[in-house]
């Protein structure tokens, strides 16, 4: 077992692997008196085209999230639900673009919640039937998103900015691509992607590390698992530009409400290591768009915006930031957000107290077993590890690289969409 | 943890000692009756008392000043909780042992105090700027409870209800915003200092009496209120259900499904009555309602029913497609007919209890829910977490079939979709 020391706030991650592969992150909280784990498959809604010893295989949009639906499913007439009720535990799960996550949270009889968590997950049990009711309820899910103009705002976004990635996409898929999932399709997925080798298993309370790690291995040894099909999966080789640089969309709301980006190839920032990137371009845009930059509160003075939202993607070949605006004056509010993300500044006062709240927050995410376990799923998702000096990043940035950094962020590649009133309202 | 009261004249501060957290949870909590008119004033005062102060004249100088303090979080919420309202200046921050500043804690103190006690008003009335950046703010986040069909639909349904604190919202309307300027609410302030009660609560591992110390130094609240009022609202039944339809632009078709309950005892209050509402659709994936609906039917994505203890109400809600009204209803009125049968195990109360239990648990897991729970055993005498753990045990099958059949349908309403696209 070995233990990753996290930096700055004196506290610990036992890390280690089964015998079947698969690797599990613990930490352990004395006061804790519920327990969080969540066991997580590095299939996401992206992952649609892959190859398998050289062989090409498509399954259709929403099938990760379709199978985090049916998943539940245990046998005939049994789900999940049957097995952690008697429990008292609290059963979810979710899709994202890149990982699929199964969550139990509970207080008691531990040991009985893990081996139900892996009992269910690594059960391959599906049918026809149960294929086909779960769409009427995907169906459902997917309307719902399209009644959420926060929703909709965001994937008419990424249509926009994105020429060819996936996560043009809805993560449900649409409609039209649910009803082409099969049983077929799904045996695929779960043989090719639910294997141990593919998974991460993280358990966050107050826990013994070495008897989770005796749970897991006694509970898998009597699993038959097939042998690890090693799948690659197909990038898409993203153009540059944007697809469409300018998008006016009506919708149900009250408010227009737009979206600013920029896409910026990843290789303009040169060899800073992404966690690093994605650390010093937050500061840069908290400073800049955040409740203590002048612009905020210039524009809320001037009544442009009632809103305004903020975040940044450093992926493989490109770097995105957006801005979300909320306004009454949408045309004039997204004139402003363009000029100022050509502006974008930093001073000394601001790089140092922002850095100071922020090594705060670290410090205060250790409060919670949840909110610690989802930390070490992002940074498994996007760093392939916990990085455990996150502290010694924050401190180490300087004024200069922040400014490096900003010069490095060309607003020519830039998408905005506009979200107003149906015009037969 | 250790409990600790200090009186002081005008209020009392309510002390929760434990080691479990690097953050405290302070609330600074006024009390008040519900009137329909001063909800949203309530919420405007609040929202702006937070934003700005005297000493921080702009919410960019007061966020500076929380960054400053290491990341302290300063918000104000407005609660209706049945017949009170309780307008809420919350405090979050670091515990001062990771921080190497030693007057940390009576700074980080001194920050709510002063807000509350120093506003920034001038000539009886609030500085316009920050007046007119709030309202503009709530203007926009009462237009946008229309782009959510839960809220739009709960809302519609609200208004087909008798006369009642149950139907008023904390966010009111576009026309009561209208009419509060700088000088109302100016007004409205020296009402929640000199007519509201009081009381201070904290919950962190902090030298308590140090605690005490800085909320006497900065906290000078100078009017002795008595006046409490009790939460409970006495929602009457009517004899016949009032069928309530109205007409929406979003894709789905939302039902909202309200029940009176009637003569409820304490104890049914504070454990039966949540054991009936998990059984039949507050609880996990197993309710009467999820089963019956979803699993069985496909005809929702979800469906919960929620208990307002202190309405004394039961509200269904769920969003299906326009032709499923009907089966809807019916399963929804099956559900409650197998309540009243007894129509569950004697395991699946035993689940509910220890479902109950982890959701007490994991507000032991979090300052905000240990607060929280206190706060309601102050005001209310609701039992403390670690009792009501133990009374759970008590509850029997009998007990919830008999309360079964004094839930009585109040209004079924439907907000119809438009399935035609024209979202």
């Amino acid at each position: 077992m070995e233990t990753i020391k996290i930096q700055g706030v004196n506290e610990e991650i036992y890390k280690t692997i089964s015998n079947d592969g698969l690797l599990i992150y613990i930490w352990k909280n004395p006061y804790a008196k519920s327990f969080n784990l969540t066991l997580n498959v590095k299939y996401g809604s992206i992952h649609t085209e892959f190859n398998i010893n050289n062989n090409k295989y498509q399954v259709p949009d929403g099938i990760a999230h379709f199978m985090e639906h049916i998943k539940f499913n245990v046998k005939k007439d049994v789900t999940a639900n049957d097995l952690f009720d008697p429990l008292g535990s609290d059963i979810n799960a979710f899709t994202t673009f890149k990982y699929t996550s199964y969550i139990v949270n509970g207080v008691n009889k531990l040991e009985d919640n893990l081996n139900n968590l892996l009992d269910y997950v690594y059960n391959p049990y599906f049918t026809k039937e149960m294929i086909d009711k779960e769409k009427g309820i995907i169906a459902s899910e997917i309307n719902m998103g399209y009644d959420q103009p926060y929703n909709r705002l965001y994937f008419e976004f990424n249509k926009s900015i994105y020429k060819k990635e996936k996560y043009r996409n809805l993560i449900s898929g649409e409609v039209s691509d649910i009803k082409k999932v099969g049983l077929k399709d799904i045996k695929l997925i779960y043989d090719t992607f639910y294997h141990p080798k593919n998974m991460f298993l993280i358990v966050t309370g107050d826990v013994n590390p070495y008897e989770i790690e005796a749970i897991v291995n006694n509970n898998l040894k009597k699993k038959k698992f097939i042998a690890y099909k090693n799948p690659i999966i197909e990038e898409v080789k993203e153009p540059r530009g944007v697809n469409e640089s300018y998008k006016e969309i009506n919708a149900n709301v009250e408010v227009a409400k737009a979206k600013v980006g920029i896409k910026i190839p990843r290789k303009d920032f040169g060899n800073i290591e992404n966690i690093k990137l994605n650390i010093i371009l937050s500061i840069i845009l908290n400073s800049n768009f955040g409740d203590t930059s002048d612009l905020k509160e210039e524009l809320l003075q001037d009544n442009l915006i009632t809103y305004l939202g903020f975040s940044r993607y450093v992926m493989r070949e490109y770097v995105i930031l957006d801005i979300t605006i909320e306004s009454k004056f949408i045309d004039e509010a997204i004139k402003r957000i363009k000029l100022a993300l050509s502006n974008l500044s930093m001073d000394e006062d601001t790089l140092k107290r922002k850095v100071n709240s922020s090594i705060a927050t670290l410090v205060t995410n250790f409060d919670s077993s949840e909110q610690v376990n989802t930390m070490i799923q992002n940074h498994l998702i996007y760093y392939d590890e916990v990085v455990p000096n996150v502290k010694e990043i924050y401190e180490a940035i300087t004024l200069d690289e922040v400014k490096n950094v900003i010069k490095k962020i060309n607003t020519k590649e830039m998408a905005v969409i506009k979200m107003d009133k149906n015009t037969n309202d | 943890m250790e409990y600790k009261t200090y009186e002081y004249p005008s209020f009392n501060l309510y002390t929760v000692k434990t080691n479990r957290f690097k953050t405290v949870q302070m609330e600074i909590i006024f009390r008040d009756e519900v009137k329909c008119d001063d909800l949203l004033t309530k919420t405007f005062l609040v929202d702006l008392m937070t934003d700005v102060s005297e000493k921080y004249k702009t919410r960019k100088e007061m966020v500076k000043r929380l960054e400053e303090l290491y990341q302290a979080s300063f918000y104000g919420v407005t609660n209706k909780v049945g017949n009170v309202v309780m307008t809420s200046f919350v405090l979050n921050f670091l515990n001062p042992e990771y921080v190497s500043e030693e007057n940390y804690l009576e700074e980080v103190i001194k920050l709510p105090c002063e807000a509350i006690m120093k506003p920034f008003i001038k000539a009886e009335e609030f500085d316009i700027k920050n007046f007119n950046i709030v309202k503009n703010r709530l203007h926009d986040e009462i237009l946008g409870i229309n782009e959510d069909i839960n809220r739009v639909s709960l809302k519609s349904a609200l208004k087909y209800l008798d006369e009642s604190p149950s139907k008023y919202s904390v966010m009111g309307s576009l026309e009561e915003l209208d009419k509060i300027t700088p000088k109302t609410l100016a007004s409205a302030y020296e009402d929640l200092i000199a007519n509201n009660k009081c009381d201070i609560f904290v919950v962190g591992n902090i030298d308590m009496d140090k605690v005490a110390n800085f909320v006497f130094k900065y906290f000078k609240n100078p009017t002795i209120k008595t006046k409490d009022y009790s939460l409970y609202v006495d929602n009457k039944i009517p004899k016949k259900v009032k069928i309530e339809k109205d007409k929406s632009k979003f894709l789905e078709t939302n039902l909202v499904n309200i029940y009176g309950i009637e003569n409820l005892s304490d104890k049914e209050k504070i454990t039966t009555m949540h054991f009936y509402n998990y059984l039949l659709g507050g609880g996990g994936l197993n309710t009467k309602l999820y089963q019956l609906l979803r699993e069985k039917n496909s005809l929702c994505y979800g469906v919960r029913s929620v208990y307002l203890k202190y309405d004394n109400l039961l509200m269904i809600q769920t969003s299906i497609d326009k032709k499923d009204v009907k089966k809807a209803n019916s399963l929804i009125k099956l559900a409650f007919k197998e309540m009243k049968l007894g129509k569950f195990t004697n395991e699946e109360l035993e689940a509910a209890k220890s479902s109950f239990i982890f959701s007490l648990n994991l507000a032991l897991d979090d300052p905000a829910g240990i607060l929280n729970n206190y706060v309601f055993h102050v005001i209310s005498g609701l039992p403390l977490i670690e009792d009501r753990m133990k009374l759970i045990n008590d509850v029997t099958k009998e007990e919830i079939v008999a309360l079964a059949s004094r839930i009585k349908p109040i209004l079924e309403f439907v907000l119809e979709g438009d399935t035609n696209g024209n979202n």
